[in-house]
């Protein structure tokens, strides 16, 4: 049997969450007779029907039976194009793989994980991200060219490069809600996300007001994760929100309304302003001993 | 100019959700059910273009008769008429095959552009705007921060994980229109009174000249992931509630990168 793993790249270099799709094959490929596959494409048009157009032709002519990508936006969109063109099934933001071509997912904002098997020769998957370290060494890659038929690619800027993690692969995110109130306040949620090391993310109200991208956000129309921790700051836990984080290892909230549904999922919960207990945590982090 | 919106019903993103024992599918009789509210946008979208465009707006959705309640609120919202395909034989239909019922609805419809929300909130996959796109074999541009009509073209702005792109294509195409796009309208009472009036056509699968196949991915066993326990919950005067949590933090080893 054998898997391909689109190793979806920025500038050439196959990225974090696509080397850990990568690690997630590799480690269900339990014998020789499993051939794991990393595969990249090139093209100078839109990666998206790019890739979808030479991953689907790679698949026919290597006659492999699974693709994994990795849960991006753009490997959504080419699994689901992939599997048009295979007629294969397509299960998204899987979290583990068995050898058998079976695969778990959290469904349902992670209330409930289900196991599911594909029916037919081919299966598509899409990894979430996190759920296995990536792959560290050297990985043998085969480059396919692709081409965009029938969409013209007008402009492409990378996204702004930040200093500070990646919200899908930090072990720390701080993210920022309606409750941080202003630009001063989101400035404060960013000096606490330095201070900790980590990541700035927010809800659906941060995107809103303009403090992070969208392609920042958690939840149900952002990104999926599980970092170690996960403050929320001025966040009330709408269901929307929540669907994004709920699996992070360690959640502490912070919010003036002592019923916000947040509290009910944080491991540790502030009853008070943003404003207030937000420079007072960077004080005391930066003065522990 | 025709535009089409895929919609669905869900279950209330509030309700709890339950994996029946023996099909391991969706309890939706469990649930109220209401329009997928990321379809919300893609239906505003629409209107715009009903209003500054002259476009007639369709909505197609797939689902059981009670789904005719979901296209009553687009119909409100403002959309022309809505089309429904129903069919005992879609019970247990999975993406591939809801693409295929779609992608067929739109045949029928004819649309010079077909417009989604970006995920349902139930099966949260976000793969079908591209499927109905690969199906037909038109353009699909997902995830819309913004998007234009002109000279038969559309063209749309959307960000991925690491790039900002604008994308060209010629119609008819499928787009899916990002949830940071617009405001969606609240339907007002002459909305909701001239959609009891407006046509739902409700067409089953041989109607469409289909017949599905048997699911490609099927869900075989489920368990619930354990409910969160909620930890202490401190009120803060003044900020006197952070050294107790520093500690805490520090007790998990959470705070080793810390930077000064």
């Amino acid at each position: 049997m054998k898997t391909v793993v689109w190793l979806e790249c920025v500038d050439g270099q196959p990225t974090r969450h696509a080397r850990e799709a990568y690690a997630l094959a590799v480690a269900a490929a339990e014998d020789a007779a499993h051939d794991v596959v990393a595969v990249q494409v090139a093209s100078d048009g839109w990666i998206v029907e790019a890739a979808a157009d030479a991953l689907a032709q790679y698949m026919v002519e290597s006659g492999a039976a699974c693709l994994l990508l990795p849960s991006t936006v753009d490997g959504n969109d080419v699994a689901g194009r992939v599997a048009v063109r295979l007629s294969a099934g397509v299960v998204t933001q899987v979290v583990s793989m068995n050898a058998d071509r079976s695969f778990e997912k959290l469904v349902f904002g992670d209330t409930i994980k289900t196991s599911v098997t594909a029916a037919g020769s081919v299966v598509v998957a899409t990894v979430r991200a996190g759920v296995v370290a990536a792959f560290d060494g050297d990985i043998d890659v085969q480059t396919v060219v692709g081409a965009s038929a029938r969409v013209a690619l007008v402009s492409a800027q990378p996204r702004t490069k930040s200093a500070r993690p990646a919200v899908e692969s930090a072990a720390i995110v701080v993210a920022a809600g309606r409750g941080v109130g202003d630009d001063q306040g989101f400035a404060q949620v960013t000096e606490l996300a330095d201070v900790l090391g980590a990541a700035v993310s927010g809800s659906r109200p941060a995107t809103d007001a303009g403090w992070i991208e969208p392609a920042q956000q958690v939840g149900q129309t952002g990104k999926t994760i599980s970092p170690d921790l996960y403050v929320a700051v001025g966040i009330s836990g709408a269901i929307q929100h929540v669907a994004g984080m709920r699996s992070s290892r360690t959640i502490v909230a912070i919010n003036t309304d002592a019923e916000a549904p947040i509290f009910d999922i944080a491991d540790y919960g502030i009853v008070g302003d943003a404003g207030t207990v937000v420079p007072a945590l960077i004080d005391a982090v930066r003065g522990r001993k | 100019m025709r535009v089409a919106v895929l919609v669905k019903q869900v279950p209330d993103s509030w309700a709890v959700k339950r994996l029946r024992a023996d099909d391991v599918r969706l309890d939706r009789d469990a649930c109220d059910r209401v329009l997928n509210d990321l379809d919300e946008y893609a239906i505003e979208q629409a209107l715009v273009w009903q209003e500054t465009l002259g476009a007639e707006v369709v909505l197609i959705s797939m689902g059981p008769a009670v789904a005719e309640e979901a296209l009553r609120r687009g119909l409100s919202m403002g959309a022309d008429s809505a089309v429904l395909v129903s069919d005992s034989a879609l019970a247990g239909v999975d993406v591939f095959g809801t693409a295929q019922v779609l992608a067929a609805a739109v045949r029928h419809v004819a649309p010079d552009v077909v417009l989604t929300g970006v995920a349902s909130t139930d099966g949260a996959t976000g793969v079908v705007p591209s499927m109905v796109a690969e199906m037909l074999g038109w353009p699909g541009l997902t995830r819309a921060l913004s998007v234009e009509l002109g000279d038969g073209r559309v063209i749309v702005s959307r960000e991925s994980d690491y790039e900002s792109v604008t994308l060209n294509a010629a119609l008819p195409a499928v787009v899916s229109i990002a949830d940071h796009i617009n405001t969606p309208r609240f339907p007002n009472f002459k909305g909701i009174m001239a959609a009891k009036k407006k046509v739902v056509e409700v067409l089953t699968l041989a109607d469409l000249g289909l017949a599905i196949e048997s699911a490609r991915a099927v869900a075989v066993g489920s368990d619930d992931v354990p409910t969160r326990v909620a930890g202490p919950k401190v009120v803060d005067t003044g900020g006197d509630s952070v050294s107790a949590l520093v500690e805490f933090l520090d007790g998990r080893g959470l705070l080793s990168e810390v930077r000064s």
